[in-house]
C-alpha cells in the first residue's frame, strides 16, 4: 500500500425484522483506490458480516449499487477512497440508501419499484417500422444517431431520479422519460403517440423544472436535462 | 431460530426461464413472438433482469453480413474452429454461425442502437482471432454499439420480453431442479427479498444462469457469478462439461479486474513491459497485440514471471502496460469512451497520457453444462434430459472448444437462444409430466443447516482466500503439484465451511445467507475446475499445464465430470463433433485437427 | 473526480465565495449549482406571489382616490421602499433566470453558465437602477409612450414563445404559463420602473391618477395583472402537483388555488377600473 486512509463510515441500517433503523459507525483503513463497494465488503468481512448492500457488475455498467454518499446520490462501485475524500474534503461519510425505492435491508433499496416507472415508459419500440425490403440492416447516419446516442447509456441506476427537485413522488422521473424521449427520437419508432401522451401528461415533463440535478448526478456523465428540455421544446 | 422453513407457495408456468440474461431473454423473446399465448417466467439474481451481466459486454457480437463481399460464414466458422483449439463441435459451429446476422437483423428491428458507418450503415470492427480466407487477412466481422454492446443487447431483448408480458422474479435464485420420471418439471426458487421459497412447475424449465468468474480472485466478472447454475446441476446429479476450458482476458484492469476490452487493442493499443518494450512481436509475430486471448494472455504472463512486470503499490499485483497515448482523441473520446474511462475511474490514470496497468484477468467459462445443437441438456451418457434447456455463458454447445473468440459469445447468447425457444416449441407439444411429490425437501434441509451451523469460521475470508488458492494454482498456469495442493485447499475449505455461523437469523434480504449458499456453489465449481484440470494432462486453447504444453491427440474430446459428493468426481467423455470435415464439402480440410499458430 | 469539472462555467468566478456558503455549497456540491438556482427561482416565485397579495391587499384599503393619494405617502417611507426595491431585486432574478429557462427549454440554448453569469449580473445592474431612479426622484416620461413601447415589446416576446410551441401536443395550461411569464419578464419590470420613475410627489400623484385614467394604461395593467395571477396560479398549482401524494389532495389544492386566484383576480379588475 503505497499511502492509507482512516475513514469513518457511519451507514444508515434497517432491520426488517424488527422495522427499525439506526446509524452505525464503522472505522476502517484503506487504501487510495479502493472503491466503496470494496469497504463494504471489507466491512461484511472484518467488521460485520450482517451489513447488507448492493452490487452486481462492480464497475458503473449496471446501476445495483446506488447510495447517498454524504447527500449525493453516487454509485458505490464507481466512488475510489481518494476520489471522495478530494470530493468532500473529509474522510467521514454519511451512507444513505437511496429514497426512490423502499428500503429491503440496510442499504438494498427494492429495485422492481423503481423500475416500475420504467416499464410505463416502455422502453422498447412500441410500433416498430419495418426493414425496408432487400436491407439487412436500416440506414440511420452517425450525424443523427448522435442526437440520441448518449440517452442510450443510462444503466437506470436513479441517481437522477434520487437528485432531482420534483422529488420522485409523482414524476415518472428523469430516466424513465428519457427512455421515452429517446425512443421518440429513434426513426425506426411508429408508436410516437402513445409516448407524447405519457410525456406530456402531469407525471410527464411538466414536472421537470431543469434543476438540472440530473445530469449533475449522472454517473454516466449523461446531459438529462438536455434531452427533457428536447421533450419541452417538441424537438425530437 | 426454530421458525421452520416452509415452501411458501407454488406456481406454474409453461416456460421457467432461469437466468434473464442475453441468452434466457432472447429465447423469452422468441417464445413471445411465436406464442403470445404462452405463460413465461425469467427468474434473475439480480435485482432487475437489466442490471445482468451481458449489460456489461464491451466489444462486439459477430456476424457476417451476407451483402459483405469478402466476408464469408465459412471463415468465421475455420476462425471459431481454430480459436478453440479444434475442441469446438463442428455442428454447433455451423449451427451458429449461419445464424448470426439473422440475430443482427432481429435487434435493428428491435431497436437496438448499432454503431454506424459514415453511409448509415451498421458499422463493423475487427477483433482478434477473426481473418479472411482463413487466416489471410483480417475481417471486420464484429458488429457493436460502442463499447457497450452487450448493454444494447440486453436493453433489447429485455425490452421485447417485456413487451411480450414475461413475469418477472427478481432477486430470485433456483435453488434446485425437480424431475418426475426423469424429465425436468420445475424448479424450487428462495425469493431472496422476501426470504421465501417458492416451487414453480413448468412444462419447459431453461437454465441461463451464466458465468462463474467469481471462483477466482481477479475476474472481470460480476458479483452474481458464482456459477450457482452448475452447482444446481451437479447436485441434481448430472454433469458439466469442460470446466478446465477457463478463459483468462489478457487485459483487466489491475485492481478489481475489470476488462479493459480487446477493443483497446484492435483499434490499436499496443501491449508493453517494463522495458517498454512491445513484447506481443515475440509471441505472435503476425497477429502480435491481436492474437487470440489465451495467447495473449500467457505471453503477459510470461513477462510478468520473468521479471519484466511491473508491481502495483496499492495492489500488490504485477502487470504490464497497454499503451493508447498514440490513440487519436476521437478514439478515447468517442470510440471507446466507456473503457478509457475505466482508467481514469478506477485507477486514476488518464490513458492519454499516461500508460495503463494491465494483466489477466479471469473472463469466461467456455465449459459449461453439456447441451446438444439445439440446447438440451444431456446427462452423463449423452442422453436428453427431458424438459430441461440450457443457453448462454453457463451452458455448453460447445462452440467455443478450449477458447473463445472475442464477440462469439454475445452471437451464442442470441442465436442459441432463439434455437432453444424454437426447441421448446417443440417440446411443448410432447406429452407433459406433472409435478413430484415433496418438492424442495433438499434446498430446505441445505438451508436450515446453514441457518443452524455454529463456530468461529469467517465466511468472506474463506471466499477470499479461496478465490486466491484459484487464481494462483488452476489459472493461467497449471502444474499438477499446483492443481493438487488446490483441490487439497478446497477440500479444507469445505470442511470449514461447516463452521460458518449465520449472524442474522430473518430471512428477509439476508446477505450472509445467501453468501453461505454462494460458497457452497463456488467450491462446487471450483472442485470440478481443479480437478478436470488435473485430469486433462495436455495444453489445449486456455487449458494451458506447463508440465504437458503441447495438444495430445489422446484428449482429443469434452470433459464430463459428475460430482454427488464434494470433492469425489467422476470423469464422461464427449466425442468432438466433426461434421463440417466429415462432410467432405468445399473447404472441409480446413476442418481438420491442426496446429494452432498465429 | 468532477470536482475541476465544476469549478468552471458558472462557478468559476463565484465559487470562492459560494463554496463558503454553509447550506447553498452543500447542496450546490450534492446537486449542483442549477438545483441551488431552481430552489431560488422556486422561493422567489413564492415570495413574489405573496408580495403581490399583500400589494393588492393594501391597495384594495385605498379605493378612493382621496384615501389613495393621502395614503401613498407610506410608498415613500424608507422601509416601504426598502421593501419595495428588494422585490425588484426578487422579480429582476425571477424573470432573468425564467428567462433562461424557457431560452433552454424551448429554444435549445444550452450553455448557460454564461447566461446564469448574465441572470446575476443584470439583476444586479437592474435592482443598481431602481435603486437609483429612487434616490433621485422626479424623472420625467410620458406614460402613454412608456407603456406602448412596454406593452408591445412584451407582447411580441410572447408571441415568440408561443408559436414556438402553439402547435405541440403540450397542455395549454403549461404553454400559457410560459408565454405569460415571456409577457411578464417585460411588463414587469417596466411596471415596477414606471413606479419609481416617480414615486409619490405631490405632483406627481396627480399625474399617477391621470396614468392610471388611461384606458389604454389601464388595459395595458389588467393584461399584467391578469397574466402575473395567471402565471403564479399555475406555478403554485405546479409546485403542489410535484409532492402532493395523491389525486385528492391534489384536485383539492387546485380547486383552492383556483378560487384563491379568482378572487385576486377579481380584486385587481375593481382596483384598476375602479380607481
Ligand atoms: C466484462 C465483460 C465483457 C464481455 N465482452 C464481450 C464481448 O464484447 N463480446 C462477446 O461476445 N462476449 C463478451 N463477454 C461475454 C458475455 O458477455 C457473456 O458470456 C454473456 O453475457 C453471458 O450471458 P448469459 O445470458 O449467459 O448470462 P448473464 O448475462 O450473466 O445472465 C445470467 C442471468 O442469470 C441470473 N442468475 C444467475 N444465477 C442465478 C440463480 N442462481 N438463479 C436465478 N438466476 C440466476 C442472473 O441474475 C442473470 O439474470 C463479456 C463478458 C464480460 C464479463
Ligand atoms: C412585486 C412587485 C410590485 C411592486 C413593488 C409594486 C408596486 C406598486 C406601486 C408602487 C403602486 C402604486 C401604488 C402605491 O404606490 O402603493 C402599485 C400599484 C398597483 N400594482 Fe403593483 N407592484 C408590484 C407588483 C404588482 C403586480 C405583479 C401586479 C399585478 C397583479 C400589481 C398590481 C398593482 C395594481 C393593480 C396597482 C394599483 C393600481 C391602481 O390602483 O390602479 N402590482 N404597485
Ligand atoms: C418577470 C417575468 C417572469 C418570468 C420570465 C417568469 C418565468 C417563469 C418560469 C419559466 C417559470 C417556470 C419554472 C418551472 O416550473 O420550471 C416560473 C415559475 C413561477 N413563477 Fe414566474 N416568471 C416571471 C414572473 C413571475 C411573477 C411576477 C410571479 C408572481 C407573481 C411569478 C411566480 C411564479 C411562480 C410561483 C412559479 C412556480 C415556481 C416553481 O414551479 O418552482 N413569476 N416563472
Ligand atoms: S440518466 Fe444517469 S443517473 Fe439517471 S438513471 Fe440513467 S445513468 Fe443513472
Ligand atoms: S433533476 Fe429534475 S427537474 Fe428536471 S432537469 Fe433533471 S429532471
Ligand atoms: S454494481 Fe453495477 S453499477 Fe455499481
Amino acid at each position: 500500500m503505497s499511502k492509507t486512509y482512516s475513514l469513518t463510515l457511519t451507514i444508515k441500517r434497517y432491520d426488517p425484522e424488527r422495522s427499525v433503523s439506526w446509524f452505525q459507525t464503522y472505522r476502517l483503513e484503506a487504501g487510495p483506490i479502493l472503491r466503496f463497494v470494496d469497504l463494504f465488503r471489507k466491512i461484511n468481512v472484518e467488521l460485520d458480516a450482517t451489513l447488507a448492500w448492493a452490487s452486481s457488475c462492480e464497475h458503473a455498467q449496471c446501476g445495483s449499487c446506488s447510495v447517498n454518499i454524504n447527500g449525493r446520490p453516487m454509485l458505490a462501485c464507481e466512488l475510489l477512497v481518494e476520489n471522495a475524500v478530494a470530493l468532500f474534503g473529509v474522510t467521514e461519510f454519511k451512507i444513505t440508501p437511496v429514497s426512490v425505492a423502499p428500503v429491503v435491508r440496510d442499504l438494498v433499496v427494492d429495485w422492481e419499484k423503481a423500475y416500475e416507472r420504467v416499464h410505463r415508459s416502455k422502453p422498447y419500440l412500441i410500433k416498430p417500422k419495418k426493414l425496408p425490403p432487400g436491407m439487412t440492416g436500416f440506414r440511420i447516419s452517425p450525424a443523427e444517431l448522435s442526437r440520441y446516442e448518449e440517452a442510450t447509456r443510462c444503466i437506470n441506476c436513479f441517481c437522477c431520479a434520487e437528485a432531482c427537485i420534483s422529488g420522485n413522488r409523482n414524476f415518472i422521473g428523469p430516466n424513465a422519460a428519457m427512455a421515452s424521449i429517446v425512443r421518440m427520437m429513434d426513426p425506426r419508432e411508429e408508436g410516437k403517440d402513445e409516448r407524447l401522451n405519457l410525456l406530456y401528461s402531469e407525471e410527464g415533463i411538466y414536472r421537470c423544472h431543469t434543476s438540472k440535478a440530473c445530469s449533475h448526478v449522472c454517473p454516466k456523465k449523461i446531459d438529462v436535462a438536455h434531452f427533457l428540455a428536447l421533450a419541452k421544446e417538441g424537438a425530437f | 431460530m426454530g421458525k421452520k422453513l416452509r415452501i411458501h407457495s407454488t406456481l406454474a408456468c409453461d416456460v421457467l426461464i432461469i437466468g434473464a440474461g442475453g441468452a434466457g431473454l432472447r429465447c423469452a423473446a422468441l417464445l413471445h413472438e411465436r406464442r403470445p399465448d404462452l405463460s413465461i417466467i425469467a427468474v434473475t439474481k439480480v435485482a432487475h433482469p437489466q442490471k445482468s451481466h451481458t449489460s456489461t459486454a464491451q466489444g462486439g457480437m459477430a456476424a457476417v453480413d451476407p451483402k459483405d463481399k469478402v466476408d464469408k460464414p465459412i471463415y468465421h466458422m475455420f476462425d471459431t474452429w481454430k480459436g478453440g483449439d479444434c475442441s469446438s463441435d463442428q455442428n454447433v459451429i455451423k449451427k451458429i454461425i449461419e445464424g448470426g446476422w439473422e440475430e443482427v437483423q432481429w435487434l435493428e428491428q428491435k431497436g437496438i442502437h448499432f454503431s454506424r458507418d459514415e453511409e448509415g450503415n451498421i458499422a463493423k470492427r475487427q477483433f482478434g482471432g477473426h481473418t479472411l480466407e482463413f487466416g489471410k487477412g483480417d475481417a471486420l466481422r464484429a458488429v457493436f454499439v460502442a463499447d457497450r454492446t452487450g448493454k444494447g443487447m440486453m436493453d433489447t431483448v429485455w425490452g421485447e420480453a417485456l413487451k411480450g408480458g414475461s413475469l418477472f422474479l427478481n432477486s430470485t435464485v433456483i435453488t434446485e431442479l425437480l424431475f418426475n420420471q426423469g424429465c425436468c418439471v420445475g424448479a424450487v426458487l428462495f425469493k431472496i427479498k422476501q426470504g421465501e421459497f417458492i416451487t414453480v412447475l413448468a412444462k419447459a424449465t431453461v437454465l441461463a444462469t451464466g458465468g462463474s468468474g467469481q471462483v477466482f480472485r481477479i475476474t472481470t466478472n460480476c458479483r452474481n457469478n458464482t456459477g450457482d447454475g452448475l452447482a444446481v446441476i451437479l447436485r441434481a446429479g448430472l454433469p458439466v462439461m469442460d470446466p478446465e476450458a477457463v478463459q483468462f482476458h489478457p487485459t483487466g484492469i489491475v485492481g478489481p479486474g475489470i476488462l479493459a476490452s480487446e477493443a483497446l487493442r484492435s483499434e490499436g493499443g499496443i501491449l508493453r513491459n517494463r522495458e517498454l518494450e512491445p513484447f506481443m512481436e515475440r509471441y505472435a509475430p503476425k497477429m502480435k497485440d491481436l492474437a487470440p486471448r489465451d495467447i495473449v494472455a500467457r505471453a503477459i504472463e510470461t513477462e510478468i514471471r520473468e521479471g519484466r512486470g511491473i508491481m502495483n503499490p496499492d495492489h500488490q499485483i504485477e502487470h504490464v502496460w497497454i499503451d493508447l497515448r498514440h490513440l487519436p482523441d476521437y478514439v478515447h473520446e468517442v470510440k471507446l469512451k466507456e473503457v478509457a474511462s475505466f482508467f481514469k475511474t478506477y485507477v486514476n490514470l488518464d490513458s492519454r497520457t499516461q500508460l495503463c496497468p494491465v494483466r489477466p484477468s479471469n473472463h469466461y467459462h467456455m465449459g459449461g453444462i453439456p447441451t446438444n445443437e439445439h440446447g438440451e441438456v444431456q446427462d452423463a451418457a449423452n442422453r436428453v434430459v427431458p424438459g430441461l434447456f440450457a443457453v448462454g455463458e453457463c451452458a455448453c454447445a460447445s462452440l467455443h472448444g478450449f477458447n473463445r473468440l472475442g464477440t462469439n459469445s454475445l452471437l451464442e447468447l442470441l442465436v442459441m437462444g432463439r434455437y432453444v425457444g424454437e426447441r421448446v416449441l417443440s417440446y411443448l407439444r410432447e406429452k407433459q409430466v406433472s409435478g413430484p411429490k415433496g418438492a424442495g425437501e433438499a434446498s430446505l434441509a441445505l438451508f436450515a443447516n446453514y441457518l443452524e451451523a455454529q463456530g468461529r469460521e469467517n465466511l468472506g475470508m474463506i471466499r477470499q482466500e479461496m478465490r486466491e488458492v484459484m487464481t494462483r494454482r488452476v489459472g493461467v498456469f497449471r502444474i499438477e503439484k499446483g492443481i493438487e495442493e488446490a483441490i487439497a485447499s478446497l477440500i479444507a475449505f469445505k470442511q470449514r465451511t461447516a463452521r460458518i455461523a449465520i449472524s442474522t437469523k430473518d430471512m428477509r434480504m439476508n446477505q450472509e445467507l445467501l453468501e453461505r449458499w454462494e460458497l457452497d456453489n463456488l467450491l462446487d465449481n471450483a472442485m470440478t475446475i481443479a480437478q478436470a484440470a488435473l485430469m486433462r494432462k495436455e495444453s489445449r486453447g486456455a487449458h494451458f499445464r506447463e508440465d504437458y504444453p503441447e495438444r495430445s491427440d489422446e484428449f482429443q474430446f469434452h470433459t464430463l465430470v459428475s460430482m454427488t459428493e464434494f470433492g469425489k468426481v467422476s470423469f464422461g467423455k464427449r466425442p468432438i463433433d466433426m461434421s463440417i470435415y466429415e462432410s467432405k464439402g468445399e473447404h472441409h480440410e480446413q476442418f481438420r485437427v491442426m496446429p494452432r499458430r498465429y | 473526480m468532477r470536482l475541476e469539472e465544476e469549478s468552471q462555467g458558472i462557478s468559476a468566478p463565484l465559487w470562492p465565495i459560494l463554496e463558503k456558503m454553509p447550506f447553498l455549497s452543500r447542496y450546490a456540491k450534492t446537486r449542483g449549482w442549477y438545483y441551488v438556482i431552481s430552489w431560488l427561482h422556486r422561493f422567489s416565485g413564492i415570495w413574489l406571489f405573496i408580495a403581490l397579495l399583500v400589494h393588492l391587499y393594501t391597495l384594495s384599503s385605498l379605493q378612493t382616490p382621496d384615501v389613495f393619494l393621502s395614503d401613498m405617502k407610506i410608498s415613500i417611507q424608507p422601509t416601504f421602499l426598502f421593501l419595495a426595491w428588494a422585490s425588484s431585486l426578487v422579480v429582476g432574478f425571477h424573470g432573468l433566470n425564467g428567462c433562461r429557462l424557457i431560452l433552454y427549454e424551448l429554444f435549445g440554448r444550452r450553455n448557460d453558465a454564461e447566461m446564469t453569469r448574465w441572470v446575476f449580473g443584470l439583476s444586479t445592474g437592474y435592482a443598481a437602477m431602481v435603486g437609483l431612479m429612487m434616490i433621485m426622484e422626479n424623472q420625467q416620461a410620458s406614460a402613454f409612450f412608456f407603456w406602448l413601447i412596454a406593452f408591445f415589446t412584451g407582447a411580441i416576446l410572447a408571441y415568440v414563445v408561443a408559436s414556438r410551441i402553439w402547435k405541440r401536443r403540450h397542455s395549454l395550461l403549461w404553454k400559457l404559463q410560459r408565454i405569460s411569464g415571456a409577457f411578464l419578464l417585460i411588463t414587469v419590470p417596466a411596471y415596477l420602473l414606471f413606479w419609481f420613475l416617480n414615486p409619490g410627489e405631490a405632483n406627481g400623484t396627480h399625474e399617477t391618477i391621470l396614468w392610471i385614467e388611461n384606458v389604454f394604461t389601464r388595459l395595458v395593467f389588467l393584461s399584467v395583472a391578469i397574466s402575473a395571477i395567471y402565471h403564479a396560479g399555475y406555478g403554485l398549482f405546479s409546485i403542489a402537483a410535484d409532492y402532493l401524494p395523491s389525486r385528492i389532495t391534489k384536485t383539492g389544492m387546485t380547486a383552492l388555488i383556483t378560487v384563491v386566484m379568482t378572487v385576486v383576480a377579481v380584486f385587481a379588475f375593481r382596483l384598476i377600473l375602479c380607481v
